[in-house]
């Protein structure tokens, strides 16, 4: 019963969240400098047509540039999006919003997902085993290198592995995400060429959050190891097994808090990674729609993210007191 | 302890990936037709492949490869002075009546659509129906079309206008542009889109009747919804259709059903797309790409894809960079300071900067690109051009006559006021970026102290433009093919001239009807030719028959004409001319064709021509 009120308050919460942020993103995207029609006309220009070429491609776009009043259009965002309908494309001439950031999502789902997996899963491992071995030169070794991880900027990474891999050897493809010449389905071509394409991605994602994971769950196991109760777990001989699961509990806590987060900000997508490797998720969505100026793709998507990050966080609250029976007894 | 652990986890994973590289790298080729094992990739720059998004030519952001499966009555060949030089597409032959006000052409024998369905005078009636719903036609002042029988159409000029039907009707779609143009649709999935009074409503939309704005309105409606219309498959008269895409390429599959499909040796065509040019840049490196345009290009990225075994192709393009001048505005009123300025500015050294690989320093300043001067002029004319060499002795002289003072280093106008350029530059146009720092170099050491500012977006700019903002600003000239399109980039809309013959109207900057910024004077007087009237004289050309050789040599008078004057009159100082730029890999494919004139086309147009064949 308890849980159940706690549940609601914090959905409750979560709702006006959502709806504080989701009205001061449409006025802050609306007020953006700029206007659809221009920026495609100067897309247009950029890609090689002529102006009068480029005006005549654009003027059958503004038939999708809402016209109306900003209160107008923003009692018809919200009443549209209480029916769940987020509007029509201006830059893709009429397509919903919503086909358009749900072709986006699974790609950064995928992406972001098995980046944030890999790299929690080797940062964490590589940071205890710093921690444990805190006193060698390997410990020391992989600490530096993890601090330099941490410091390259990921679209340096990205471009690094585009070049050495896809340019130079030429064993993964540049960019996009399965082989056009692959028939879709469960096949083992289709599903590898998927794979294939998504290996740099990953391994850029997954370099990218390597290092900070490493950093900060190294950190957060030498404090736990300097706690008296594992000191005095060690004097009560106990297994080394059960010991670990010691620190591993106690370590956890920040690092849970951090996932958690990370997993709800996911979809904002990785947008420098997707930009490098031609990747058609959210964050090459949130560009290309910022360079068009399709207002109401943005809103569709920033609204995802955000609904994303406030679900990810009543997630995490909900979940604290099963990780940690200090704030369930409390 | 905690290695072992680690390589438990990883070893798997590598196993894992190891056995899905080997799947995705054993992957087979489709079948189908002749040819099918031989896939051609190449890239679509400008079309954003998206899945779901419709397959319709009209649609502005649609997935549709002009002259692979997107069809056109014919494609221009970029002639800069004879528009009417055209490629066959859907029209194998046309010809022009004797008062040039209407035009016959005879669709390609055997052309079908990859259902089989015959290509049909019907599905070009019914197309022109929708050029004009999305407001093309009526631009080039298109009358009407009717089907003569199953294979002829006569198109109509509309009533108490002329213009040059080659070029508006059949020259409109180029092959290497993805624009919506003149695009030949089938009329059994598209006719249903017309309503049965579409002739009469844009007849009405063509009149001055009082039905007139239902009937505009009512054409946008359609324009709207055939834009938004999606055929569930490409239904294509082209070599391909499309067999499937995802997010980044397109499998287009060779049409058996093409009227030219003997001429065609591929199978298969992948097309690519990358928004960047660091992503066209790296496919190119790693040979993935058979061949592929390249916009704004840097020389070192250039040399990396020559080294990586690509080869530079290049053609004029028939546009050119300029810095225009606003002459309402003193001291650009004076004939004396333009050609000052166009002594100071070394045309040579802004270029080397601005466009280093895909420009070429403009000869002189004429109002159209330097390769098309033949068309124009005779040697001996071409050799009498002021070649505006870099002489700064020669620029103190005109400004010194034209009342302007240098004092310590810095020019005042005659008024006391010390004389100072602001230019803006465009955004996204990282060559006028560049080379307005060397221009501002060489006008801050002449005297001119100049700011370069960072303008808006194109069309914002041009807005400036023609408000009045920008007494001195970059500006694109020489727009071709065909000699009034080039000039009009002076001395036609942009100079406040609207319409031809007796209905031609001057408007001054600011007038709606209008984009006037140039302000030149109504007529001048230029050494060797006499007085000359530029805006009346650039309308006369678009009232030509350039079907005749008549209307050609007249053509070429009035060009000769119009270039001395711009030569003289320096309404513009023109920088460089654009070059266009793609590679070609010849790993896996030989015969690529070697004129111009089709290395200008997209390759569906060189397939269509019989050229590429597998190695």
């Amino acid at each position: 019963m308890q849980l159940a009120r706690k549940l609601a308050a914090k959905l409750v919460t979560g709702l006006v969240m959502i709806w504080v942020v989701a009205t001061a993103t449409f006025f802050l995207v609306l007020e953006m400098p700029g206007n659809p029609a221009l920026a495609q006309e100067a897309a247009d220009m950029q890609h090689g047509m002529s102006p009068a070429q480029a005006a005549s491609a654009t003027a059958v776009m503004f038939g999708f540039v809402p016209k109306q009043p900003l209160p107008d259009q923003y009692r018809h965002y919200l009443w549209q999006l209480l029916h769940f309908n987020l509007g029509v494309s201006i830059a893709e001439e009429g397509v919903p919003v919503s086909h358009i950031v749900a072709s986006a999502a699974p790609w950064t789902v995928i992406l972001a997902s098995f980046g944030i997996i890999f790299s929690f899963l080797i940062g964490v491992t590589l940071g205890i085993l710093t921690a444990i071995r805190r006193t060698t030169r390997l410990a020391d070794g992989l600490t530096l290198l993890g601090a330099f991880i941490n410091g390259v900027p990921v679209f340096v990474i990205a471009i690094m592995l585009v070049f050495v891999f896809a340019t130079i050897l030429a064993i993964f493809p540049q960019g996009g995400t399965v082989s056009v010449l692959e028939t879709p389905g469960w096949n083992a071509g289709y599903l590898g060429s998927l794979v294939v394409h998504a290996v740099l991605p990953v391994a850029c994602y997954t370099l990218a959050g390597l290092g900070a994971w490493q950093l900060t769950s190294k950190s957060s196991v030498i404090t736990v190891l300097g706690d008296d109760f594992i000191l005095a777990a060690e004097l009560r001989g106990l297994r080394p097994l059960t010991l670990a699961r010691y620190v591993a509990r106690n370590a956890m806590l920040p690092l849970f808090t951090i996932l958690a987060i990370s997993f709800g900000l996911m979809f904002s997508g990785a947008v420098f990674i997707e930009e490098v490797f031609n990747y058609p998720g959210l964050g090459e969505l949130l560009i290309a729609s910022i360079t068009t100026k399709d207002f109401p793709v943005l809103d569709g998507a920033f609204l995802l993210i955000i609904v994303a990050v406030i679900l990810a966080n009543i997630l995490a609250d909900l979940a604290y007191p099963l990780i940690d029976p200090r704030i369930r007894r409390s | 302890m905690n290695i072992r652990r680690l390589r438990v986890i990883t070893l798997p994973l590598a196993a894992a990936t190891a056995v899905t590289v080997v799947a995705a790298c054993s992957s087979s080729p489709s079948s189908g037709g002749s040819y099918s094992n031989v896939t051609f990739t190449t890239i679509s720059p400008n079309t954003v492949i998206t899945p779901g998004a419709p397959m319709n030519p009209f649609n502005a952001t649609s997935n549709v490869f002009p002259s692979f499966d997107s069809m056109t009555l014919a494609w221009n060949a970029g002639n800069s002075a004879d528009p009417n030089q055209e490629l066959p597409g859907l029209a194998q032959s046309w010809s022009l009546s004797a008062n040039g006000r209407s035009l016959t052409v005879h669709l390609q024998p055997g052309a079908k659509w990859s259902n089989g369905k015959p290509v049909t005078a019907t599905d070009v009636v019914d197309s022109t129906a929708m050029w004009f719903a999305e407001g093309l036609a009526s631009g080039y002042n298109l009358g009407g079309v009717k089907a003569d029988n199953s294979t002829t159409v006569t198109f109509t000029q509309a009533p108490g206008a002329f213009d040059n039907l080659f070029e508006t009707v059949l020259g409109e779609g180029s092959g290497s542009s993805t624009s919506t143009n003149d695009w030949i649709v089938p009329s059994f999935e598209y006719g249903k889109l017309l309503p049965a009074n579409v002739w009469s409503t844009i007849a009405a939309s063509l009149g001055t009747g009082s039905g007139k704005t239902a009937a505009v309105t009512a054409l946008t409606n359609l324009g709207k919804k055939i834009a938004a219309y999606a055929p569930k498959t490409d239904i294509s008269a082209g070599p391909f259709y499309i067999k499937r895409l995802n997010n980044s390429q397109a499998l287009l599959v060779k049409n058996p059903d093409f009227y030219a499909a003997s001429k065609v040796h591929v199978g298969n065509v992948i097309m690519e797309h990358d928004s960047t040019n660091q992503q066209i840049a790296g496919l190119l490196e790693s040979s993935t790409l058979d061949t592929s345009p390249f916009v704004a290009m840097s020389s070192s990225v250039n040399a990396q894809i020559v080294a990586a075994g690509n080869k530079k192709i290049t053609w004029p393009a028939l546009v050119a960079s300029a810095i225009a001048f606003d002459e309402n505005v003193a001291p650009y009123n004076n004939v004396l300071v333009r050609q000052a300025l166009a002594y100071v500015l070394n045309r040579t050294a802004i270029q080397h900067v601005g466009e280093p690989v895909v420009g070429t320093p403009s000869k002189t300043t004429i109002g159209a690109v330097s390769a098309a001067l033949p068309d124009y002029l005779t040697p001996a004319q071409e050799s009498a051009l002021n070649p505006y060499s870099p002489n700064t002795a020669k620029a103190t002289s005109l400004l010194e006559s034209a009342g302007l003072t240098l004092k310590s280093g810095q020019w005042y106008l005659a008024n006391g006021q010390p004389w100072t350029i602001t230019l803006p530059v465009a955004q996204g146009f990282s060559d006028w970026q560049d080379a307005s720092s060397v221009i501002k170099s060489e006008l801050d050491s002449f005297g001119i102290p100049t700011t370069i500012t960072a303008g808006p977006q194109w069309p914002q700019y041009q807005l400036n433009l023609f408000a009045g903002q920008y007494p001195v600003a970059w500006w694109l000239i020489a727009l071709g093919p065909g000699a009034n399109p080039t000039f009009s980039r002076i001395y036609g809309a942009y100079d406040g001239y609207v319409g031809v013959g007796s209905s031609l109207t001057r408007y001054a900057t600011g007038n709606a009807a209008a984009k006037n910024f140039f302000n030149t004077p109504n007529t001048v007087t230029v050494p060797g030719v006499g007085t000359v009237n530029p805006g009346s004289l650039t309308a006369k050309l678009a009232e030509l028959q350039l079907g005749t050789a008549a209307g050609l040599a007249e053509q070429k008078q009035i060009a000769s004409e119009l270039v001395k004057t711009i030569n003289y009159e320096v309404p513009v100082v023109q920088l460089w001319d654009y070059v266009s730029l793609a590679y070609i890999n010849g790993k896996r494919f030989t015969d690529f064709p070697t004129s111009t004139t089709l290395l200008g086309q997209n390759p569906g147009v060189w397939m269509a021509e019989g050229y590429l064949a597998a190695k």
